[in-house]
């Protein structure tokens, strides 16, 4: 009896872990499909930065409280992702208007504009999702400056206020260093 | 201490050294290399290509311990098992352009490897690529860095507990969206 006990705890640990692996992270309610970036893939400067849940959930065991550093802020993070894009003659407007394009698409879904900067030279806009309880589920980032980047970031999973600004801090998105005292002001 | 005591004491401290560093590349390092040039279609010359163990890292900590005033590096080499480092000079007359299909090649001969990647770039000339293991169970155990540039390809793979490194990587090599 203690054998089928022990076989089935194993079997269902193993059922666990299949299916912690094969959540689709492309079906969380925080993540956002940017679209096809194809066409600016011949810019002179793109960089793309991916970080998984495993990935993630393994660099936020780095951090204790006796010695907080940036890993501690990814805990309940499922994916980081970045597409960075140098602007040139033939991509600025096609980025610009893609950029109009997730305005668009998020404004109209249960997405919750916090940051909106635009002029003629530069558009800065950020978005966070909530769930029910009112938690952050997902945060979305595009940016354009005139002659320089386009910038698509999005971060799935629980994201914690009082940290989404350590989160810009720490991976170069100053937008995101504003956003708890603009929130907090709107509240 | 007799002379024969200290003799085997010169022996196993060489062996230790020489077993464990400065020995050539393994054969997966040589293949992946030899793919990834394929993939660039580039002639190459090798500049030079080794291998280092864990004793002639942790030899080389101490001198990072007294070189280096940064404590970081010399924690990050203490938790590194092995390195094996390739510098490859392209050939003159070789003019190919880093774009980024020649970083999707290379991504597809990474995938089929067993690799996946954190941060991947194109710069002018310039590639940089950093792949850690696609298996949950090594993700943090191995990492490989790829930097082509217009005069040659760095390719730079390493073993052991690598937290450390990888947070660093990603902390260095972040999105850096100037507002």
């Amino acid at each position: 009896m203690n054998k089928l006990k022990i076989v089935i705890a194993i079997i269902s640990l193993l059922f666990i872990k299949i299916f912690a692996q094969s959540v689709d992270v492309t079906k969380e309610p925080g993540y956002v499909e940017f679209g096809d970036f194809s066409a600016f893939e011949n810019s002179s400067k793109v960089t793309e930065v991916i970080l998984d849940e495993d990935l993630l959930a393994v660099l936020a065991t780095m951090s204790d409280e006796n010695d907080p550093n940036i890993m501690s802020i990814l805990n309940g993070i499922k994916l980081v992702k970045a597409n960075v894009y140098e602007i040139n003659d033939e991509t600025g407007d096609l980025l610009r208007k893609r950029i109009d394009e997730i305005d668009s698409k998020l404004s109209n879904t249960q997405w919750k504009r916090i940051v909106k900067t635009r002029s003629e030279d530069e558009i800065a806009n950020v978005y966070i999702k909530l769930n029910d309880n009112k938690e952050i589920i997902g945060l979305a980032v595009t940016n354009f400056e005139n002659g320089k980047e386009a910038a698509f970031v999005n971060i799935v999973g629980n994201i914690d206020l009082a940290t989404i600004g350590k989160l810009g801090k720490k991976f170069g998105i100053p937008q995101l260093e504003g956003v708890k005292h603009d929130n907090q002001k709107k509240n | 201490m007799k002379t024969s005591n200290i003799l085997k004491s010169l022996v196993s401290f060489s062996a230790l050294i020489l077993l464990t560093g400065c020995i050539g590349v393994n054969r997966q390092f040589g293949e992946i290399k030899d793919r990834i040039m394929g993939e660039l279609g580039t002639n190459y010359n090798t500049e030079f290509q080794f291998s280092v163990g864990s004793a002639a890292i942790t030899v080389s900590s101490w001198f990072v311990d007294l070189a280096a005033d940064e404590e970081y590096v010399d924690e990050m080499l203490r938790e590194i098992s092995s390195v094996q480092v390739g510098v490859y000079n392209k050939v003159e007359g070789s003019n190919t352009r880093a774009d980024f299909s020649m970083l999707e090649s290379i991504d597809q001969e990474m995938k089929s490897k067993g690799w996946k990647y954190i941060v991947r770039s194109v710069e002018g000339d310039g590639i940089t690529a950093i792949y850690i293991s696609a298996d949950p169970e090594e993700m943090l155990n191995k990492i490989y860095i790829i930097n082509l540039s217009n005069d040659d390809l760095v390719i730079v793979e390493i073993n052991g507990d690598l937290k450390k490194v990888i947070s660093y990587a990603i902390e260095e090599k972040n999105f850096k969206i100037k507002s």
